[in-house]
């Protein structure tokens, strides 16, 4: 199904933008991992994070594993369906800005 | 990129980040083995002489549980058989084979041959790593081409 393009600030954010990259492909994700994955320190982490959970994007989930408590990351259905409407929003945007080829493949 | 990026910079951005997921999920030949031993249990597990196919099942779920986390401690992330848009198919065409492979075990256990299990087992075992590898091959396809 292809989403309605919407662009979406809370997501367009360069660190938000993959947060919910990494997590569109996924179940879920441990925050260090995802720290890890994009660069940024456990504090910018958890603003990104607290932005997106705040818009209801992302849900969090506390466990022990391993002999410590972790926290772990998962988009909720309304967070994956704000992402694929940005994304075609995106794609949206950039045919008309160039004929680029770097929309070209997404499929929204 | 900048704090607000154009749409080709954030698509690339995307694509750069889901692809690079891909790419970092290499896992060793190891873990197909078991899971393949864990499916050729679970097929098998009916035609298995007396204890072993009550007790065949439990330990099959129980070391799956173990591959599971044994992956989230690796990688620190998780997605199911069924989750991604087009890899669900592989998984469910993988749980039909393996499905359709225990109608040659359990009629064999009494109507013989009783050696049908080991047959049932192996082929199990095969279906689970090949379809194992082709989910992974399309889930990969599947985050390299855009999310869903």
């Amino acid at each position: 199904m292809t989403a309605v393009p919407v662009f979406d600030p809370v997501i367009h954010a360069p660190g938000r933008l993959q947060i919910c990259a990494i997590l569109s492909g996924l179940d879920d994700a441990e925050f260090a991992m995802i720290r890890d994955r994009i660069g940024v320190s456990d504090s910018v982490l958890s603003k990104h994070v607290k932005q997106l959970e705040d818009a209801g994007y992302v849900g969090l989930t506390k466990a022990p594993f391993d002999g410590r408590r972790r926290t772990w990351l998962a988009l909720t259905a309304k967070g994956r369906k704000a992402f694929a409407a940005h994304v075609a929003e995106l794609q949206r945007l950039a045919a008309m800005t160039a004929p680029g080829r770097l929309g070209e493949g997404f499929s929204g | 990129m900048t704090q607000d990026p154009s749409p080709h910079e954030a698509l690339a951005s995307i694509q750069a980040t889901r692809t690079g997921m891909a790419a970092a999920a290499a896992y060793p030949v190891g873990y197909d083995l078991i899971y393949g031993a864990v499916c050729a249990l679970l097929v098998a597990a009916p035609g298995l002489p007396e204890p072993w196919s009550r007790v065949a099942m439990p330990i099959a779920m129980l070391i799956l549980a173990g591959l599971i986390l044994w992956w989230r401690k690796k990688f620190g992330w998780w997605v199911s058989g069924v989750s991604p848009r087009r890899a669900r198919w592989v998984a469910i065409g993988l749980g039909a084979v393996l499905f359709g492979l225990m109608f040659l075990t359990v009629p064999a256990r009494t109507d013989g041959p009783s050696w049908m299990y080991l047959v049932s087992g192996a082929l199990g075992f095969v279906a689970a790593i090949v379809g194992n590898r082709l989910w992974m091959h399309v889930w990969r396809r599947d985050l390299a081409e855009g999310p869903q």
